[in-house]
């Protein structure tokens, strides 16, 4: 027996973890609250909600309101005051355990990838159960797993495992601990189907479900106080819906897309879609409009533009949250979604769908990096990287001839932007609920762990040379500009380009902003109680949280090096092919360069100081290009223009044709059989004799037409 | 054309029939009417003579002109002071009435004359002499009546029975006082 | 000569007299008297087809008196329509003081 043999045990831990803390601890965890009055037991009070001030840590204290009593998880205050109960942590033990299996297993199942080269080739499908038969169409429910797969699973259960440890100390004391881990186990399981699906059915299934899980965990703080009118503070609520209905449009697409290859192939499984003798008697042209609704769906679920509105609002959810789901796993399943047909996009479309995918990427890359510039929330700073990031990702899918740097980027990525949300988290978390860098600075002092393990994420995803970023990142760039070297089109070589530069700029800006500042040691890196320019009193986080930190930090540093010598290209790709080291490729000291430039400018503005901040704004064009970037360029105010007027225009005439045209139809038909009514009616006399005089008159009329009819008269 | 016996009595008692249905329909006076309704049961019965049905003829003048003009008698009594003597009988509608009716028997007369059944039919004259001569139908009507064996009408003759004591008991319960 | 034909002319012309009785005339009792015409009119021509079928020589001996039997049945039915309305006339009568069918008009709408 070997580990790929257990791989469909991989989402079921997590399930079963899941359904122990749904069925077991919870409802345990919730009476133990009662015990304790932390939880309240009926109908009291009303809404005390205190400290509006910083965003969804606000300690609510509420009862449950009038309105509604007795809810689940109702009136839950999220704080550092309350107290988790032994049943809710027993909750959170139970998954990580179940967590730790998992990766344990995925580990296994890489592992025996690793030393295989058969396998990396064939693959491994796992038929679990016929879902349905139509005559000759068979669905089933079927795993795979193959090189990707094998990625995607160490990502997600490595991810996902930290992420929980974490959780422990993050969510401490939230009313809704165990609905947190729940949800968190339901995310993963469903992350878990999602690349484990041999078919596109069981994928969409997944897909579907880690959209339904990230509703629920951005909506996590459901109850929390709507923030002051006009400001930018996070709002769970609504965040979570237009996270789902956003990614709801891509996914649209996305479906009729995959309809459109089941009608052309008649088929939903991977391995025969992905063989381009499919579609020998195919048009080309169908395919490439099938691949480019289906990155529609990617486009979705990866934020990327013009759908990304929803993940820089999604940050309003627990930040555990948003370095499992908004960074390392969900948000790269349009990635993953791209790598996974690639042979269709690369060898069947049309060459068209994969430059929609490089100008989309790269063209969200720059766009994203440029509004990052400007955010003082260090969280949005990090979602509109991510959104930047996943960009990278997919102009990597465009440009290079395999999936491999692409995915790469995916891989690494994983891990350093995962250790940047947990470290947000943890400074979050150390200064009190505050999201806002211009009331950090000098953090560096109180956290240590935390500084230095953010520092090496930072210098991760600038590129920084010999960390994981600048080996992905650089292999990006490289690949960009083979292409341009083969299409002439450098469009995507310059634009990934400089958002390098700009990604350096604004990750050390903000490193600066939280963690240095001026006159701190190291030139400004190593802050201390002199910087800190915020109210609350730091401190280093609970093991629970520097542990995932530490132990994230070792990937992000060093994953990068499975490149060299092509490794992970051969392994993903069975061989098939290499890439160069960037090491050893000249092109790779123009991205480099860049990185440095971008990383010593940030140094100069915010680090040593010498240079003011206010030199971008204070002249008028700088100023203006602020503003637009501040307000993320009005995307979010066009798209409530375009709802507003044209939507609600469209909504309005319609409703003006129900009411005058069908209304009118049905009414007039109505009124009319009234009118009609009220003027027969008055034949109705009531008189005998006029419905005798009326017998006897029809019947002659009758006999009338029947002579006439006959002819009677004519003879 | 043969001016025979059965002949003139037809005209006769046609012309009797018409003028006194005329009468009844036109009169003013109710009770003037009602006995004229007599002198048309009368006529009637002796169309039913002229045309060799003696049986109906003894039956019309027993149950018309003398059980219903009696009733209709009594009706007129007990609702003597109903309907004002000065103002008109007729109602409103009495041209259309008028119309409808012309028109009616105009429709009638006309099928009659175009009828082909009628034109092939025998003389009648030729019933009224068999009758004359007594070849009576009271015995066949009898037999087709009552006879449970031949061909008959036993079941809707108790019908009608059924149909009488109905009416009978209805009529009370309708007319009694409450 | 008179053959079927006059009599069924006579049964017309006293019908549509009766008839217009029935459909003009306001007192109730008037009308019931005026259907009593209508009705004897339809006797007549009943009674005239069974005389003139008597001597039709496929005519079963049943059918040729079938004319007959239909009159003693509307003379039957008739009658008792003749009490059941004057029944009615009575009530009507009694309880609304008039038998003008012009203000009798409980089906009006």
């Amino acid at each position: 027996m070997s580990p790929v043999e257990f791989v469909p045990v991989i989402p079921l831990l997590p399930l079963v973890a899941m359904v122990i803390i749904f069925l077991v601890t919870r409802p345990l965890d919730i009476a133990a609250q009662r015990r304790a009055g932390l939880r309240p037991t009926g109908v009291s009070g009303g809404h005390n909600v205190g400290g509006a001030t910083a965003g969804h840590e606000q300690a609510e204290t509420h009862g449950s309101g009038a309105d509604h009593d007795e809810h689940d998880d109702h009136g839950g205050g999220h704080g550092h005051g309350g107290v988790t109960t032994f049943w809710g942590l027993a909750g959170a033990v139970v998954a990580v355990v179940a967590m730790v299996g998992a990766f344990g297993l995925a580990l296994a199942i890489f592992f025996q990838f690793l030393g295989s080269p058969a396998l990396q080739k064939s693959g491994y499908t796992v038929h679990l159960w016929n879902w349905f038969s139509f005559g000759p169409l068979h669905y089933v429910i079927d795993f795979r797993v193959d090189t990707l797969t094998a990625i995607m699973l160490i990502v997600v259960t490595g991810v996902s495992m930290l992420v929980h440890l974490y959780s422990i100390g993050y969510m401490a004391g939230d009313l809704g601990f165990s609905r947190f881990f729940m949800e968190l186990a339901l995310f993963t399981v469903s992350m878990l189907i999602l690349v484990l699906g041999a078919n596109i059915l069981v994928l969409f299934i997944g897909w579907e479900l880690v959209g339904l899980s990230s509703y629920l965990l951005i909506g996590f703080w459901f109850d929390a106080a709507p923030p002051p009118a006009g400001s930018d503070l996070p709002y769970p609520p609504p965040a979570a819906l237009k996270a789902f209905v956003t990614t709801r449009v891509g996914d649209f697409a996305m479906l009729i897309g995959i309809l459109m290859l089941f009608v052309t192939t008649g088929t939903f499984t991977f391995t025969t879609l992905n063989t381009p003798a499919t579609y020998q008697h195919i048009d080309q042209f169908t395919v490439t409009v099938a691949m480019i609704l289906i990155f529609c769906g990617a486009v979705g679920k990866s934020a990327q533009f013009p759908l990304h509105v929803w993940l820089p609002d999604a940050m309003a959810g627990p930040t555990p949250v948003s370095a499992l789901i908004h960074a390392a796993t969900m948000v790269a399943a349009g990635v993953y979604l791209v790598a996974r047909f690639f042979p269709l996009y690369s060898q069947v479309a049309g060459p068209q769908s994969l430059e929609v995918v490089g100008w989309i990427g790269s063209f969200t890359a720059i766009f994203a990096a440029v509004i990052a510039l400007a955010q003082n929330d260090i969280k949005k700073v990090l979602a509109y990287s991510t959104i930047s990031q996943l960009g990278y990702m997919f102009v990597g899918l465009a440009v290079a001839p395999t999936d491999a740097t692409g995915i790469f980027h995916l891989f690494t990525h994983a891990f350093f932007k995962a250790l940047l949300f947990l470290g947000s988290g943890s400074v979050i978390h150390a200064v009190a609920g505050n999201q806002d860098m211009r009331k950090m600075g000098g953090l560096a002092k109180y956290m240590p762990i935390t500084a230095v393990t953010f520092l090496v994420a930072t210098l991760s995803i600038s590129g920084f040379p010999l960390f994981s970023g600048f080996f992905s990142k650089d292999a990006i760039i490289g690949e960009a500009f083979t292409y341009g070297q083969a299409n002439g089109n450098f469009w995507f070589y310059g634009l990934t380009l400089f958002t390098a530069f700009l990604t350096a700029f604004y990750m050390f800006r903000l490193f600066f902003m939280t963690f240095g500042g001026r006159g701190g040691a190291f030139g400004g890196f190593w802050g201390n109680e002199r910087q800190y320019r915020g109210e609350a009193h730091p401190h280093e986080s609970t093991w629970t949280m520097t542990v995932p930190l530490i132990l994230l930090a070792f990937p992000s540093a060093l994953v990068g090096f499975w490149s060299i010598n092509s490794g992970f290209a051969n392994f993903l790709t069975a061989g098939i092919q290499t890439y160069d080291n960037p090491l050893f490729d000249p092109l790779t000291y123009v991205g480099v360069a860049v990185a440095l430039l971008g990383i010593g400018l940030a140094w100069l503005v915010y680090g040593l100081e010498v240079v003011p901040a206010r030199v971008f704004t204070s002249n008028p064009v700088g100023r203006a290009a602020y503003t637009v970037m501040i307000n993320k360029f009005y995307v979010d105010e066009f798209y409530g223009w375009v709802i507003q007027y044209i939507a609600l225009g469209l909504s309005h005439g319609a409703e003006l044709f129900d009411t005058y045209i069908i209304d009118g139809i049905v009414n007039g038909s109505a009124t009319s059989v009234q009118r009609i009514g009220d003027a027969t009616r008055r034949t109705e006399t009531g008189v005998l004799q006029n419905y005798g005089a009326a017998i006897f008159g029809g019947a002659l009329i009758i006999a009338l037409a029947v002579f006439i009819a006959t002819g009677a008269f004519v003879h | 054309m043969s001016l025979n016996i059965a002949t003139v009595a037809f005209y006769v008692i046609a012309i009797v029939l018409v003028g006194s249905s005329l009468a009844v329909v036109m009169l003013r006076n109710i009770v003037h009417a009602a006995l004229f309704l007599a002198v048309v049961f009368g006529a009637a019965a002796g169309v039913y003579v002229l045309l060799n049905a003696e049986f109906i003829a003894i039956v019309q003048v027993l149950i018309y002109a003398g059980a219903v003009t009696i009733l209709v008698l009594f009706a007129i009594m007990l609702t003597q002071n109903a309907m004002s003597r000065t103002s008109s009988p007729f109602s409103g509608q009495a041209w259309l009435a008028a119309i409808i009716s012309v028109a009616l028997a105009a429709g009638l007369i006309f099928t009659v004359g175009s009828s082909q059944m009628a034109l092939a039919s025998p003389n009648a004259s030729a019933n009224l002499a068999n009758a004359i001569n007594g070849g009576g139908t009271v015995a066949r009507i009898g037999q087709l009546l009552y006879s449970p064996f031949d061909y008959s009408y036993v079941l809707p003759f108790e019908i009608a029975s059924v149909v009488l004591l109905v009416a009978i008991i209805g009529a009370i319960v309708i007319g009694r006082e409450e | 000569m008179v053959t079927l034909n006059s009599f069924l002319v006579l049964g017309a012309l006293v019908f549509c007299i009766g008839l217009f009785g029935a459909l003009s005339k306001r007192n109730a009792v008037a009308i019931l008297m005026s259907i009593e015409i209508m009705l004897n009119a339809v006797n007549i021509t009943l009674v005239a087809y069974a005389s003139a079928f008597q001597s039709f020589a496929g005519a079963g001996h049943g059918e040729r008196l079938t004319g007959q039997i239909f009159a003693i049945f509307i003379i039957t039915v008739a009658a008792a329509e003749a009490a059941v309305a004057l029944a009615m006339i009575i009530a009507i009568y009694r309880r609304r003081s008039t038998i003008d069918v012009g203000q009798i008009n409980l089906m009006r709408w």
